[in-house]
């Protein structure tokens, strides 16, 4: 017989099941708990009280467990925000002090963001650079220093070295593509035309030289890349990428 | 104004020592009384007692609120008091070793409690249930809860309880029925030979009949 078989007859044998009923109930337990009893639960319960309080702070840690795992990992992501930022914010004030013409290492040509196109998107668009693109800008910059030589830089010739120098001086910062343009249209005629790809944010050559209030820009110099200095003096200076060599200088 | 059963559990998940000591102790005499039907006999009921208490203690987190509180409590005892009679059975089971006297076996409780009162006797057949019937019986028959009490005691389907009730009480009147015939017949004796006319018996009218008629 299982559990689930329906309950048997009313009776059984000569004794309903309303008399076993009444039998059970005669013989219930009245009497209350002895003594010895009761002083044995309380000792346990006395011996519980320490070590449950101990278990409930653990369970009531558990319980603040998910809690916890949380701000742990907002911790985390804050601070690994502020990490980016404190990178990001040397390379600001980089990008910034090399506009003026103060640290021009970190800076990159015009010539060169554009050849890094994928690169500057976030820049073009009118953002700060990701840390990475951050890495990839002060990479670029150094790398691109011989094609900007071999293709963009204006070219200054050591028999018009004046006039050259003035013009690639005098061109307007962001005006390197239209001029640049411009000079393609005239390479025709005039191979060693300067290409105006004039900028003072050259970096990574001769830069120990320039001096705040210099105006600044690398040029093209027999066939090497040169960085040409303005001073506030009016004089000009040509100094060779690899030192501070001074190649050819016109005084005021 | 008390606290209720809910609230002092409350207060002893939140740490207050002394709130499960108040809350056990308003039920310990109604868990001492299902723990001695369950288990038979004094020591193992303050043992599954104790037991119990332990255990309720330690898992009152764990306590989901879908039963009153008392239910659990009965729960957690009636448990401990099956895990005992487990145990108990388990040791009674234990291998025979070379110095068992098996010449003279002990009287089981039916045997010791034939000497007793009719109280004795029912407990000693109780006894004799499976521990799943005895505790349906227990609860339902002894301590007077009603079968859906029962089943979320028991943690079982109130089909279930009942069937176990029954079945239950149909051992039992096999075990009980030639006992209490017996002290039934004894009892009667008994009273008869003390008050020999306070009992007038359909067969003593019958058979004093023949005999005043014969004379």
């Amino acid at each position: 017989m299982t559990d689930h078989e329906p309950a048997s007859q009313g009776h059984i044998g000569n004794l309903p099941e309303e008399a076993i009923s009444e039998l059970l109930r005669g013989a219930r337990a009245d009497q209350p708990i002895p003594d010895d009893v009761i002083a044995r639960l309380d000792a346990t319960l006395a011996s519980l009280a320490p070590p449950a309080a101990e278990r409930f702070v653990v369970a009531a840690k558990r319980r603040r467990g998910p809690l916890i795992l949380v701000a742990a990992a907002s911790v985390v992501v804050v601070s690994g925000g502020v990490g980016l930022l404190t990178q990001m914010q040397p390379q600001q004030q980089a990008d910034t002090s090399t506009t003026a013409g103060l640290a021009p290492q970190k800076a990159m040509t015009q010539g060169a963001r554009e050849q890094a196109p994928a690169v500057g998107q976030s820049q073009a668009a009118g953002q700060s650079p990701t840390p990475d693109e951050s890495a990839m800008l002060d990479q670029s910059a150094v790398l691109d220093q011989s094609a900007v030589a071999a293709s963009e830089l204006p070219v200054v010739r050591p028999a018009h070295f004046v006039s050259d120098a003035q013009t690639a001086l005098a061109q307007p910062l962001g005006a390197k593509r239209s001029a640049s343009a411009e000079a393609q249209d005239d390479a025709s005629a005039e191979p060693y035309a300067p290409a105006a790809a004039a900028t003072n944010q050259a970096g990574g050559c001769a830069d120990q030289v320039v001096k705040p209030g210099d105006r600044t820009v690398l040029v093209s110099f027999k066939k090497a890349t040169g960085r040409l200095v303005l001073t506030s003096d009016r004089t000009i200076g040509l100094y060779a990428c690899d030192g501070r060599q001074l190649l050819h200088r016109v005084l005021p | 104004m008390s606290q209720t059963d809910r609230e002092l559990l409350d207060a002893h998940r939140s740490g207050d020592t002394a709130a499960f000591g108040e809350l056990f102790t308003r039920h310990r005499d109604r868990l001492w009384a299902v723990a001695l039907r369950t288990t038979g006999n004094p020591e193992d009921a303050a043992d599954a007692l104790q037991d119990a208490l332990i255990s309720a203690y330690e898992r009152a987190g764990s306590f989901r609120g879908d039963a009153q509180v008392s239910t659990w409590l009965h729960r957690v005892v009636v448990n401990a008091a099956l895990d005992r009679l487990r145990r108990n059975k388990v040791r009674l089971a234990s291998p025979i070793t070379d110095d068992m006297d098996f010449a003279s076996p002990a009287p089981g409780p039916l045997d010791q409690a034939e000497a007793g009162s009719m109280r004795e006797i029912v407990l000693a057949a109780l006894e004799q249930l499976p521990p799943d019937q005895k505790a349906a019986l227990v609860l339902v028959d002894m301590e007077g809860y009603s079968m859906h009490e029962t089943a979320l005691i028991l943690e079982a389907p109130e089909g279930t309880i009942k069937s176990r009730c029954s079945r239950g009480r149909v051992k039992l009147a096999q075990i009980l029925g030639p006992l209490l015939a017996d002290a039934t017949n004894s009892a009667t004796a008994a009273s008869d030979m003390k008050h020999p006319s306070s009992r007038p018996t359909r067969g003593a009218s019958k058979q004093s009949r023949p005999e005043g008629g014969a004379s």
